[in-house]
């Protein structure tokens, strides 16, 4: 189950209030950890937020291409977006507190979200 | 400034109900603003009884004698500092000027990249003979270079130039203008003239109630092996690239500089 594999990483980083599964061909959020504290309103930004920031295939309102990362730090907070390489609409948004370990995270994140990308 | 606008001043800073604490030290400085040392020798100079302030620069405290608006001398400092050892304990005076430039020197050092500074006032401790007056804050300020009324650097310029070693180039804009370059801008500069302006539309209309200071890194914008970062406050945005592997260090140095 995806949400079981969301809530492991979840569970390794602390930090981590909200890590989604989301299609950024539709803008949906598909799945997020079972304790994420954002409600349907905050996906929907968070998904949003992503396509902006990250590009989609149609669009990059920063730079020339779809980026393959992005890391937006805010006053105690800290949102990643990481892309999927297999399928570039498949991408991965997480919420977290400032004191995350982004290294430590990327390394488990990436491998995850490939996973679920290709369905395995 | 005339002893009517520093009395007044002086009341100001009494009256403030913004101040903030930590561990029971008021915090004097924060990311760089106001400069360090010249929160340190603002604070002598707003100290009239004799008192023992022990200031916490990052994670080393520095404890001086102060009365009168004067700094009489330092008495500890932790951390074992070489630089520390032909200062502590010695009374300051222009006589000996040695020691009033390695009090500088110490204090230059410590204060030079301080991200924090706190201020704790504590009973005085004996130095020297009571005759022993020390140097006012204002003189310290001229011997050390010091401008007490500096206008603070603006966050995105601070947080730029204190990182430029972990940046490839950087551009940064002021209220509209580019203010100063760094390296090679000219990708950079595209991006600010073509995209950043509707990015930050766009942003706000998602993010409606965020619309504090923050710091977009993205990975890859413009091709493999490409970065690109946005920090934002208000009318002031940097645009700098960086080496991948700094991200993480970039991004901790931004929480740091918003304190």
């Amino acid at each position: 189950m995806v949400v079981d594999d969301l809530d492991d990483l979840q569970e390794k980083f602390a930090a981590c209030d909200t890590i989604a599964f989301a299609d950024l061909s539709t803008q949906m959020i598909l799945v997020t950890n079972s304790a994420t504290s954002l409600p349907r309103e905050g996906l929907d930004n968070l998904c949003a937020e992503a396509a902006l920031t990250m590009g989609t295939k149609r669009q990059q309102f920063l730079g020339t291409e779809p980026s393959a990362s992005a890391v937006i730090a805010s006053r105690g907070q800290i949102r990643i977006f990481l892309r999927a390489k297999s399928e570039p609409s498949d991408v991965m948004c997480c919420v977290s507190s400032s004191d995350l370990d982004i290294n430590a995270f990327l390394a488990e994140a990436q491998p995850l979200l490939e996973k679920l990308s290709s369905g395995a | 400034m005339s002893d009517t606008s520093t009395i007044a001043n002086k009341l100001a800073a009494l009256l403030a109900d913004n101040q903030v604490f930590v561990g029971g030290s008021r915090i004097i400085a924060q990311g760089g603003a106001p400069a360090p040392l010249a929160a340190v020798l603002n604070e002598v100079d707003a100290t009239v009884m004799e008192r023992t302030l022990v200031f916490g620069i990052d994670d080393v405290n520095v404890s001086m004698i102060v009365s009168g608006r004067r700094l009489r001398g330092i008495v500890d400092v932790s951390g074992n500092l070489p630089e520390a050892a032909n200062v502590i304990g010695k009374v300051l005076s222009r006589d000996e000027p040695e020691i009033l430039q390695a009090a500088g020197d110490l204090m230059l050092l410590l204060c030079a990249s301080a991200n924090r500074v706190t201020v704790r006032s504590q009973p005085a401790q004996p130095l020297g003979a009571s005759s022993e007056a020390g140097i006012s804050a204002n003189g310290l300020a001229k011997l050390w270079h010091i401008d007490l009324d500096a206008k603070p650097v603006a966050l995105i310029e601070r947080f730029l130039t204190a990182n430029s070693a972990d940046m490839s180039a950087y551009l940064y804009v002021s209220n509209g203008a580019v203010a100063k370059t760094v390296g090679d801008v000219a990708m950079l500069d595209a991006l600010w003239s073509t995209q950043v302006a509707e990015f930050r539309k766009r942003h706000r209309a998602v993010h409606p109630k965020k619309e504090g200071p923050r710091l977009i890194c993205l990975s890859e914008p413009l091709g493999e092996g490409t970065t690109v970062a946005v920090a934002v406050d208000g009318n002031d945005v940097g645009v700098f690239s960086y080496k991948p592997s700094q991200m993480p260090k970039l991004i901790s140095a931004w929480g740091n500089t918003l304190g």
